[in-house]
Protein backbone atom coordinates (compact mmCIF):
# COMPACT_ATOMS: atom_id res chain seq x y z
CA UNK A 1 0.00 0.00 0.00
CA UNK A 2 1.38 3.35 -0.90
CA UNK A 3 2.46 5.28 2.47
CA UNK A 4 2.51 8.92 2.39
CA UNK A 5 5.71 10.34 2.06
CA UNK A 6 7.40 12.99 4.59
CA UNK A 7 8.70 15.85 2.76
CA UNK A 8 12.68 16.40 3.44
CA UNK A 9 11.66 19.68 5.28
CA UNK A 10 9.61 20.80 8.24
CA UNK A 11 7.70 23.69 8.91
CA UNK A 12 4.61 25.23 7.86
CA UNK A 13 1.39 23.09 6.52
CA UNK A 14 0.80 23.54 3.11
CA UNK A 15 -1.59 20.38 2.48
CA UNK A 16 -4.64 20.78 5.03
CA UNK A 17 -7.90 20.42 3.06
CA UNK A 18 -10.35 22.12 5.51
CA UNK A 19 -12.54 19.96 7.74
CA UNK A 20 -15.81 21.32 6.70
CA UNK A 21 -15.28 21.13 2.73
CA UNK A 22 -14.15 16.81 3.68
CA UNK A 23 -17.78 16.71 5.63
CA UNK A 24 -20.00 18.58 2.84
CA UNK A 25 -17.75 15.82 0.42
CA UNK A 26 -18.18 13.14 2.83
CA UNK A 27 -22.41 14.25 2.24
CA UNK A 28 -22.69 13.37 -1.60
CA UNK A 29 -25.55 11.33 -2.10
CA UNK A 30 -25.21 7.52 -3.21
CA UNK A 31 -26.44 7.59 -6.82
CA UNK A 32 -25.27 11.13 -7.12
CA UNK A 33 -23.02 11.40 -10.69
CA UNK A 34 -20.18 13.40 -11.35
CA UNK A 35 -18.54 15.02 -14.44
CA UNK A 36 -18.46 12.64 -17.34
CA UNK A 37 -15.55 13.96 -18.83
CA UNK A 38 -13.62 13.20 -16.15
CA UNK A 39 -14.69 9.78 -15.70
CA UNK A 40 -14.49 9.36 -19.74
CA UNK A 41 -10.84 10.51 -19.60
CA UNK A 42 -9.57 8.60 -16.81
CA UNK A 43 -11.35 5.21 -18.43
CA UNK A 44 -9.86 5.94 -21.76
CA UNK A 45 -6.19 6.57 -20.49
CA UNK A 46 -6.93 2.74 -18.50
CA UNK A 47 -7.85 1.38 -22.12
CA UNK A 48 -5.48 2.50 -23.85
CA UNK A 49 -2.68 1.04 -21.22
CA UNK A 50 -1.21 4.43 -21.22
CA UNK A 51 1.23 5.70 -18.57
CA UNK A 52 0.81 9.75 -17.90
CA UNK A 53 3.66 11.41 -16.31
CA UNK A 54 2.46 14.73 -16.64
CA UNK A 55 6.02 16.00 -15.08
CA UNK A 56 7.24 18.34 -17.22
CA UNK A 57 10.94 17.55 -18.01
CA UNK A 58 14.87 19.31 -18.53
CA UNK A 59 16.46 19.93 -21.41
CA UNK A 60 20.50 19.58 -20.31
CA UNK A 61 21.46 22.99 -20.93
CA UNK A 62 24.95 22.38 -20.28
CA UNK A 63 25.78 19.99 -22.57
CA UNK A 64 24.00 21.49 -25.33
CA UNK A 65 26.30 24.74 -24.88
CA UNK A 66 29.36 22.69 -24.91
CA UNK A 67 28.31 21.07 -28.16
CA UNK A 68 27.55 24.52 -30.12
CA UNK A 69 30.51 26.07 -28.69
CA UNK A 70 32.83 22.69 -30.20
CA UNK A 71 30.54 23.64 -33.46
CA UNK A 72 31.58 27.04 -33.70
CA UNK A 73 35.36 26.48 -33.35
CA UNK A 74 35.87 24.11 -36.05
CA UNK A 75 37.08 25.38 -39.20
CA UNK A 76 35.04 26.49 -42.33
CA UNK A 77 35.41 23.21 -44.93
CA UNK A 78 34.77 20.92 -41.57
CA UNK A 79 31.73 22.58 -41.15
CA UNK A 80 30.26 22.82 -44.50
CA UNK A 81 31.40 18.57 -44.73
CA UNK A 82 28.90 18.59 -41.83
CA UNK A 83 26.61 20.23 -42.89
CA UNK A 84 26.08 18.53 -46.33
CA UNK A 85 26.90 14.69 -44.48
CA UNK A 86 23.62 16.45 -42.11
CA UNK A 87 21.52 16.88 -45.17
CA UNK A 88 21.97 13.81 -46.82
CA UNK A 89 21.14 12.02 -43.51
CA UNK A 90 17.92 13.81 -42.94
CA UNK A 91 16.96 13.76 -46.19
CA UNK A 92 17.31 10.08 -46.24
CA UNK A 93 15.65 9.99 -42.51
CA UNK A 94 12.54 11.95 -43.92
CA UNK A 95 11.98 10.04 -47.00
CA UNK A 96 12.25 7.18 -44.62
CA UNK A 97 10.01 8.54 -41.82
CA UNK A 98 7.72 9.67 -44.66
CA UNK A 99 7.16 5.84 -45.97
CA UNK A 100 6.46 4.81 -42.26
CA UNK A 101 3.09 5.26 -40.39
CA UNK A 102 4.94 6.90 -37.49
CA UNK A 103 8.44 7.61 -36.62
CA UNK A 104 10.32 5.18 -35.54
CA UNK A 105 11.02 4.78 -31.86
CA UNK A 106 14.68 4.87 -30.86
CA UNK A 107 16.73 4.97 -27.36
CA UNK A 108 20.42 4.94 -26.78
CA UNK A 109 21.57 5.07 -23.13
CA UNK A 110 24.93 5.54 -21.47
CA UNK A 111 26.87 2.41 -19.78
CA UNK A 112 24.78 2.11 -16.16
CA UNK A 113 26.35 3.30 -13.27
CA UNK A 114 25.03 2.86 -9.37
CA UNK A 115 23.74 6.05 -7.81
CA UNK A 116 24.54 7.76 -4.47
CA UNK A 117 21.37 5.82 -3.69
CA UNK A 118 22.65 2.46 -4.80
CA UNK A 119 20.90 1.80 -7.43
CA UNK A 120 21.45 1.26 -11.26
CA UNK A 121 20.48 4.18 -13.61
CA UNK A 122 21.49 4.93 -17.15
CA UNK A 123 21.19 8.55 -18.96
CA UNK A 124 19.81 8.47 -22.08
CA UNK A 125 22.44 9.61 -24.97
CA UNK A 126 19.43 9.75 -28.14
CA UNK A 127 15.98 9.49 -27.74
CA UNK A 128 13.35 9.71 -30.94
CA UNK A 129 10.39 9.59 -28.84
CA UNK A 130 7.53 10.84 -31.04
CA UNK A 131 5.91 13.88 -29.33
CA UNK A 132 7.05 12.84 -25.59
CA UNK A 133 10.34 14.81 -23.82
CA UNK A 134 11.98 11.79 -21.92
CA UNK A 135 13.71 12.43 -18.63
CA UNK A 136 17.48 12.93 -18.95
CA UNK A 137 17.66 9.00 -17.46
CA UNK A 138 16.91 6.62 -15.60
CA UNK A 139 17.25 4.25 -12.29
CA UNK A 140 15.89 1.34 -11.56
CA UNK A 141 13.22 1.15 -8.83
CA UNK A 142 14.22 -1.88 -5.81
CA UNK A 143 12.70 -5.03 -7.17
CA UNK A 144 12.18 -4.14 -10.21
CA UNK A 145 11.36 -6.93 -12.46
CA UNK A 146 13.92 -5.89 -15.58
CA UNK A 147 17.55 -5.58 -15.57
CA UNK A 148 19.18 -2.41 -16.35
CA UNK A 149 20.28 -3.77 -20.10
CA UNK A 150 16.98 -4.06 -20.84
CA UNK A 151 15.97 -0.34 -19.68
CA UNK A 152 16.21 0.70 -23.70
CA UNK A 153 13.48 -1.58 -24.58
CA UNK A 154 11.50 -0.22 -21.87
CA UNK A 155 11.72 3.10 -22.84
CA UNK A 156 11.15 2.22 -26.51
CA UNK A 157 8.13 0.17 -26.00
CA UNK A 158 6.66 2.93 -23.97
CA UNK A 159 7.64 5.42 -27.14
CA UNK A 160 6.56 3.45 -29.27
CA UNK A 161 2.87 2.84 -27.70
CA UNK A 162 2.44 6.46 -27.26
CA UNK A 163 3.54 6.94 -31.30
CA UNK A 164 1.17 4.33 -32.42
CA UNK A 165 -1.60 5.82 -30.01
CA UNK A 166 -0.86 9.18 -31.12
CA UNK A 167 -1.30 8.20 -34.89
CA UNK A 168 -4.44 6.27 -34.61
CA UNK A 169 -5.64 9.65 -32.67
CA UNK A 170 -5.07 11.13 -36.26
CA UNK A 171 -6.10 8.44 -38.33
CA UNK A 172 -9.48 7.20 -36.81
CA UNK A 173 -12.88 9.66 -36.44
CA UNK A 174 -13.69 10.04 -32.91
CA UNK A 175 -15.20 12.30 -30.72
CA UNK A 176 -12.73 14.19 -27.62
CA UNK A 177 -14.69 12.58 -24.99
CA UNK A 178 -16.03 15.83 -23.86
CA UNK A 179 -19.52 16.50 -23.34
CA UNK A 180 -21.50 18.98 -25.89
CA UNK A 181 -22.13 22.08 -23.91
CA UNK A 182 -25.95 21.04 -24.33
CA UNK A 183 -25.83 18.75 -21.54
CA UNK A 184 -29.61 18.13 -21.59
CA UNK A 185 -29.83 16.82 -25.13
CA UNK A 186 -29.18 13.54 -26.77
CA UNK A 187 -26.15 13.16 -28.29
CA UNK A 188 -23.86 10.15 -30.44
CA UNK A 189 -20.25 9.55 -29.40
CA UNK A 190 -17.94 7.75 -31.24
CA UNK A 191 -14.81 7.19 -28.68
CA UNK A 192 -11.67 5.54 -29.53
CA UNK A 193 -9.46 2.58 -27.39
CA UNK A 194 -6.12 1.50 -28.17
CA UNK A 195 -5.68 -1.79 -26.34
CA UNK A 196 -2.94 -4.54 -25.86
CA UNK A 197 -2.86 -7.97 -25.83
CA UNK A 198 0.34 -10.23 -24.79
CA UNK A 199 -0.73 -12.17 -27.78
CA UNK A 200 -3.77 -13.34 -30.98
CA UNK A 201 -5.18 -16.38 -29.21
CA UNK A 202 -7.13 -17.49 -31.92
CA UNK A 203 -8.33 -16.31 -35.26
CA UNK A 204 -10.38 -17.53 -38.26
CA UNK A 205 -11.37 -15.34 -41.42
CA UNK A 206 -13.37 -13.06 -39.47
CA UNK A 207 -12.94 -13.37 -35.87
CA UNK A 208 -9.87 -12.40 -34.03
CA UNK A 209 -9.54 -13.15 -30.09
CA UNK A 210 -7.06 -10.85 -28.42
CA UNK A 211 -5.90 -12.82 -24.82
CA UNK A 212 -6.19 -10.26 -21.77
CA UNK A 213 -3.67 -9.16 -19.26
CA UNK A 214 -4.05 -12.13 -17.00
CA UNK A 215 -1.62 -10.72 -14.61
CA UNK A 216 -4.24 -7.42 -14.69
CA UNK A 217 -7.69 -9.66 -14.92
CA UNK A 218 -8.77 -8.41 -18.08
CA UNK A 219 -10.64 -11.11 -19.93
CA UNK A 220 -9.80 -11.87 -23.24
CA UNK A 221 -11.50 -10.04 -25.92
CA UNK A 222 -13.32 -11.70 -29.62
CA UNK A 223 -14.16 -8.78 -32.29
CA UNK A 224 -15.36 -8.80 -35.65
CA UNK A 225 -12.51 -8.18 -38.55
CA UNK A 226 -14.39 -6.28 -40.98
CA UNK A 227 -12.77 -5.49 -44.62
CA UNK A 228 -12.02 -1.49 -43.64
CA UNK A 229 -9.90 -3.14 -40.77
CA UNK A 230 -6.25 -2.48 -40.96
CA UNK A 231 -3.38 -4.84 -40.38
CA UNK A 232 0.53 -2.86 -39.13
CA UNK A 233 3.60 -4.18 -38.97
CA UNK A 234 6.69 -2.36 -38.56
CA UNK A 235 5.14 0.94 -39.09
CA UNK A 236 3.72 -0.04 -42.40
CA UNK A 237 0.71 -1.57 -43.51
CA UNK A 238 0.40 -5.16 -44.34
CA UNK A 239 -1.85 -7.92 -45.20
CA UNK A 240 -3.83 -9.65 -42.61
CA UNK A 241 -1.45 -12.70 -42.64
CA UNK A 242 1.57 -11.19 -42.02
CA UNK A 243 0.32 -10.69 -37.97
CA UNK A 244 0.27 -14.23 -36.77
CA UNK A 245 -0.88 -15.72 -33.67
CA UNK A 246 1.76 -15.52 -30.77
CA UNK A 247 2.01 -11.70 -31.92
CA UNK A 248 2.02 -9.18 -29.17
CA UNK A 249 -0.18 -6.76 -30.55
CA UNK A 250 -2.23 -3.45 -29.74
CA UNK A 251 -5.52 -3.57 -31.15
CA UNK A 252 -7.99 -0.26 -31.95
CA UNK A 253 -11.38 -0.02 -31.51
CA UNK A 254 -13.83 2.48 -32.28
CA UNK A 255 -16.82 2.20 -30.01
CA UNK A 256 -20.22 4.32 -31.64
CA UNK A 257 -23.21 5.14 -28.84
CA UNK A 258 -26.12 7.21 -28.14
CA UNK A 259 -26.23 9.19 -24.59
CA UNK A 260 -29.52 10.43 -23.26
CA UNK A 261 -30.53 12.26 -20.76
CA UNK A 262 -32.37 10.85 -17.83
CA UNK A 263 -35.84 11.52 -16.54
CA UNK A 264 -35.35 14.49 -14.44
CA UNK A 265 -32.46 16.18 -15.78
CA UNK A 266 -32.14 20.02 -15.53
CA UNK A 267 -29.52 22.92 -15.91
CA UNK A 268 -27.44 21.76 -12.92
CA UNK A 269 -27.88 18.30 -11.95
CA UNK A 270 -28.27 15.64 -15.43
CA UNK A 271 -26.94 11.94 -15.72
CA UNK A 272 -26.77 10.71 -18.51
CA UNK A 273 -27.56 6.65 -20.02
CA UNK A 274 -25.61 4.75 -22.59
CA UNK A 275 -26.64 2.30 -25.34
CA UNK A 276 -24.74 -0.58 -25.22
CA UNK A 277 -21.33 0.34 -27.43
CA UNK A 278 -21.76 -1.16 -31.40
CA UNK A 279 -17.54 -1.84 -31.26
CA UNK A 280 -15.62 -2.00 -34.45
CA UNK A 281 -12.07 -3.18 -35.09
CA UNK A 282 -10.20 -0.37 -36.98
CA UNK A 283 -6.48 -1.20 -36.67
CA UNK A 284 -4.33 -4.41 -35.48
CA UNK A 285 -0.64 -3.59 -34.77
CA UNK A 286 2.26 -5.90 -34.37
CA UNK A 287 4.64 -4.59 -31.44
CA UNK A 288 8.04 -4.48 -32.43
CA UNK A 289 9.49 -6.40 -29.76
CA UNK A 290 8.34 -8.68 -27.42
CA UNK A 291 5.32 -7.90 -24.87
CA UNK A 292 7.71 -8.10 -21.31
CA UNK A 293 8.49 -4.40 -22.81
CA UNK A 294 5.29 -3.14 -22.99
CA UNK A 295 3.91 -4.31 -19.43
CA UNK A 296 2.99 -1.43 -17.37
CA UNK A 297 4.95 -2.75 -14.25
CA UNK A 298 7.81 -3.06 -16.74
CA UNK A 299 7.86 1.38 -17.27
CA UNK A 300 6.54 1.39 -13.73
CA UNK A 301 10.27 -0.22 -12.60
CA UNK A 302 11.63 3.29 -13.88
CA UNK A 303 12.38 6.80 -12.03
CA UNK A 304 13.32 9.22 -13.47
CA UNK A 305 16.39 11.39 -12.97
CA UNK A 306 16.42 14.79 -13.91
CA UNK A 307 19.25 16.85 -15.02
CA UNK A 308 20.85 18.93 -12.51
CA UNK A 309 20.20 22.78 -13.40
CA UNK B 1 -22.81 -0.88 -4.19
CA UNK B 2 -19.89 -0.99 -1.89
CA UNK B 3 -16.26 -0.09 -2.38
CA UNK B 4 -15.46 -3.97 -1.80
CA UNK B 5 -17.93 -5.35 -4.35
CA UNK B 6 -16.79 -3.49 -7.02
CA UNK B 7 -13.04 -3.75 -6.44
CA UNK B 8 -13.99 -7.50 -6.62
CA UNK B 9 -15.85 -7.22 -9.59
CA UNK B 10 -13.05 -5.65 -11.39
CA UNK B 11 -9.91 -7.63 -10.45
CA UNK B 12 -12.91 -10.67 -11.77
CA UNK B 13 -12.02 -8.23 -15.20
CA UNK B 14 -15.36 -5.95 -15.27
CA UNK B 15 -13.03 -2.66 -15.84
CA UNK B 16 -15.94 -0.78 -16.97
CA UNK B 17 -17.36 -1.25 -12.63
CA UNK B 18 -14.03 0.99 -12.26
CA UNK B 19 -16.41 4.16 -13.71
CA UNK B 20 -18.07 3.60 -10.41
CA UNK B 21 -15.11 4.52 -8.16
CA UNK B 22 -13.92 6.82 -10.67
CA UNK B 23 -17.44 8.96 -10.47
CA UNK B 24 -17.62 8.63 -7.05
CA UNK B 25 -14.28 9.73 -5.34
CA UNK B 26 -13.38 12.05 -8.38
CA UNK B 27 -15.01 15.44 -7.14
CA UNK B 28 -13.23 14.88 -3.45
CA UNK B 29 -10.02 13.97 -5.07
CA UNK B 30 -9.80 17.11 -7.70
CA UNK B 31 -11.07 19.63 -4.58
CA UNK B 32 -8.20 17.38 -2.57
CA UNK B 33 -5.38 18.13 -5.14
CA UNK B 34 -6.21 21.47 -5.97
CA UNK B 35 -5.95 22.70 -2.45
CA UNK B 36 -2.26 21.09 -2.37
CA UNK B 37 -1.23 22.07 -5.74
CA UNK B 38 -3.03 25.91 -5.53
CA UNK B 39 -4.02 24.86 -9.35
CA UNK B 40 -7.23 23.70 -10.60
CA UNK B 41 -5.66 22.15 -14.09
CA UNK B 42 -2.64 20.29 -12.13
CA UNK B 43 -5.39 19.17 -9.33
CA UNK B 44 -7.33 17.16 -12.30
CA UNK B 45 -4.04 15.95 -13.90
CA UNK B 46 -2.83 14.32 -11.10
CA UNK B 47 -6.36 13.27 -9.29
CA UNK B 48 -6.62 11.29 -13.27
CA UNK B 49 -3.12 10.12 -12.84
CA UNK B 50 -3.91 8.88 -9.20
CA UNK B 51 -6.98 6.49 -10.33
CA UNK B 52 -4.37 5.20 -13.28
CA UNK B 53 -2.43 3.91 -10.95
CA UNK B 54 -4.61 2.85 -8.30
CA UNK B 55 -6.66 0.81 -11.10
CA UNK B 56 -2.84 -0.46 -12.25
CA UNK B 57 -1.96 -1.58 -8.66
CA UNK B 58 -6.30 -2.48 -7.64
CA UNK B 59 -4.62 -6.45 -7.21
CA UNK B 60 -2.56 -4.85 -4.41
CA UNK B 61 -5.22 -3.41 -2.49
CA UNK B 62 -6.82 -5.06 0.47
CA UNK B 63 -10.12 -3.93 1.23
CA UNK B 64 -9.42 -5.01 5.02
CA UNK B 65 -6.38 -2.73 5.23
CA UNK B 66 -7.88 0.23 4.29
CA UNK B 67 -10.76 1.68 2.33
CA UNK B 68 -10.59 2.60 -1.16
CA UNK B 69 -10.77 6.45 -0.50
CA UNK B 70 -8.20 6.56 1.78
CA UNK B 71 -6.24 4.73 -0.51
CA UNK B 72 -6.44 6.68 -3.60
CA UNK B 73 -6.39 9.47 -1.61
CA UNK B 74 -2.97 8.91 -0.27
CA UNK B 75 -1.86 7.93 -4.08
CA UNK B 76 -2.70 11.03 -4.90
CA UNK B 77 -1.00 13.11 -1.62
CA UNK B 78 2.13 11.24 -3.15
CA UNK B 79 2.34 11.63 -6.63
CA UNK B 80 1.43 15.84 -5.90
CA UNK B 81 4.42 15.72 -3.29
CA UNK B 82 6.09 14.35 -6.34
CA UNK B 83 5.15 16.83 -8.57
CA UNK B 84 6.03 19.72 -5.96
CA UNK B 85 9.36 18.48 -5.40
CA UNK B 86 9.95 18.19 -9.24
CA UNK B 87 8.92 21.84 -9.70
CA UNK B 88 11.54 22.67 -7.16
CA UNK B 89 8.59 23.75 -4.77
CA UNK B 90 9.25 23.78 -1.01
CA UNK B 91 7.12 20.86 0.12
CA UNK B 92 6.55 21.69 3.79
CA UNK B 93 4.46 19.50 6.42
CA UNK B 94 4.37 20.07 9.99
CA UNK B 95 4.77 16.50 11.30
CA UNK B 96 3.34 13.06 9.32
CA UNK B 97 0.15 12.59 11.87
CA UNK B 98 -1.19 15.98 10.39
CA UNK B 99 -0.33 15.46 6.93
CA UNK B 100 -2.46 11.88 7.60
CA UNK B 101 -5.33 13.53 9.21
CA UNK B 102 -5.16 16.48 6.68
CA UNK B 103 -5.84 13.89 3.46
CA UNK B 104 -8.14 11.60 4.93
CA UNK B 105 -11.51 11.66 3.10
CA UNK B 106 -13.98 12.25 5.93
CA UNK B 107 -16.38 9.93 7.03
CA UNK B 108 -19.91 10.87 8.44
CA UNK B 109 -22.84 8.53 9.13
CA UNK B 110 -26.01 7.90 7.48
CA UNK B 111 -27.91 10.68 9.89
CA UNK B 112 -25.35 13.42 9.70
CA UNK B 113 -24.78 12.97 6.07
CA UNK B 114 -28.68 13.29 5.42
CA UNK B 115 -29.05 16.04 7.85
CA UNK B 116 -26.38 17.68 5.84
CA UNK B 117 -27.74 16.91 2.45
CA UNK B 118 -31.14 18.41 3.61
CA UNK B 119 -29.27 21.59 4.67
CA UNK B 120 -27.11 22.13 1.68
CA UNK B 121 -30.93 22.03 -0.06
CA UNK B 122 -32.97 24.49 1.87
CA UNK B 123 -29.49 27.55 1.67
CA UNK B 124 -31.09 30.56 0.41
CA UNK B 125 -31.24 31.43 -2.61
CA UNK B 126 -31.26 27.83 -3.70
CA UNK B 127 -28.12 28.74 -6.22
CA UNK B 128 -25.90 28.87 -3.04
CA UNK B 129 -27.00 24.84 -2.81
CA UNK B 130 -26.72 24.21 -6.52
CA UNK B 131 -23.24 25.98 -6.46
CA UNK B 132 -22.08 23.32 -3.14
CA UNK B 133 -23.56 20.44 -5.06
CA UNK B 134 -21.62 21.27 -8.41
CA UNK B 135 -18.37 22.07 -6.89
CA UNK B 136 -18.01 19.42 -4.43
CA UNK B 137 -20.14 16.62 -5.46
CA UNK B 138 -20.02 16.95 -8.99
CA UNK B 139 -16.14 18.22 -9.40
CA UNK B 140 -17.34 21.33 -11.52
CA UNK B 141 -14.14 23.61 -11.50
CA UNK B 142 -15.39 27.32 -11.00
CA UNK B 143 -13.96 28.34 -14.58
CA UNK B 144 -17.18 26.15 -15.65
CA UNK B 145 -19.51 27.36 -12.88
CA UNK B 146 -18.93 31.02 -14.05
CA UNK B 147 -19.73 30.04 -17.58
CA UNK B 148 -23.37 28.20 -16.54
CA UNK B 149 -23.91 31.12 -14.18
CA UNK B 150 -22.45 33.64 -16.65
CA UNK B 151 -20.69 35.05 -14.11
CA UNK B 152 -16.81 35.63 -13.19
CA UNK B 153 -14.87 32.95 -11.03
CA UNK B 154 -14.14 35.75 -8.30
CA UNK B 155 -18.29 35.86 -7.78
CA UNK B 156 -18.74 32.15 -7.78
CA UNK B 157 -15.90 32.28 -5.01
CA UNK B 158 -18.04 34.86 -2.92
CA UNK B 159 -21.21 32.94 -3.53
CA UNK B 160 -19.38 30.01 -2.31
CA UNK B 161 -17.74 31.39 0.59
CA UNK B 162 -21.39 32.63 1.67
CA UNK B 163 -22.82 29.66 0.85
CA UNK B 164 -20.44 27.58 3.40
CA UNK B 165 -20.85 30.24 6.23
CA UNK B 166 -24.66 30.21 5.82
CA UNK B 167 -24.25 26.22 5.64
CA UNK B 168 -22.44 26.60 8.94
CA UNK B 169 -24.67 28.44 10.93
CA UNK B 170 -27.55 26.15 9.70
CA UNK B 171 -25.16 23.26 11.57
CA UNK B 172 -24.52 24.95 14.67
Amino acid sequence: MDEPRKSAAQGEVVMKLDKFDRKIIAARPDGYHSSTRFTDAVMAKIRNGEILSSSVRNMNVTKKETFMMKFKHLPTFAIIAIIIASTLVVSGGAYAAYQLLWPKPEVRLSEPKTSASGRKEVTISFAQCGKQSLASGYELKKNAPITIDEVPMVVKAHCELDAISTWANKEFPHDDGHQPPEMMKAFDRTMLWTSMATHIKSRNDSTLTFAGLTKYHQADTVLEATSKTRYIADGHDVAASAITADDPVVYITSEFSHITPDAGCNAMHCSMSSTPAVKTLVAVVKLSQPFQYYDQLAWQSLAERMACM
Amino acid sequence: MNEEKIVTQILKGDTDAYRLLVDRYQAGLIIHCENILKDREDGEDIAQEAFIKAFRSLSNFSAEKAKFSTWIYRIATNLCIDLLRKNKSKVVVDDIQSHMEAMQPSHIDEEEKQFLQKMINELEPPKYGELIKAYFWEGKSYKELAATYGTSTNTIGTWMSRAKVQLKEKLS
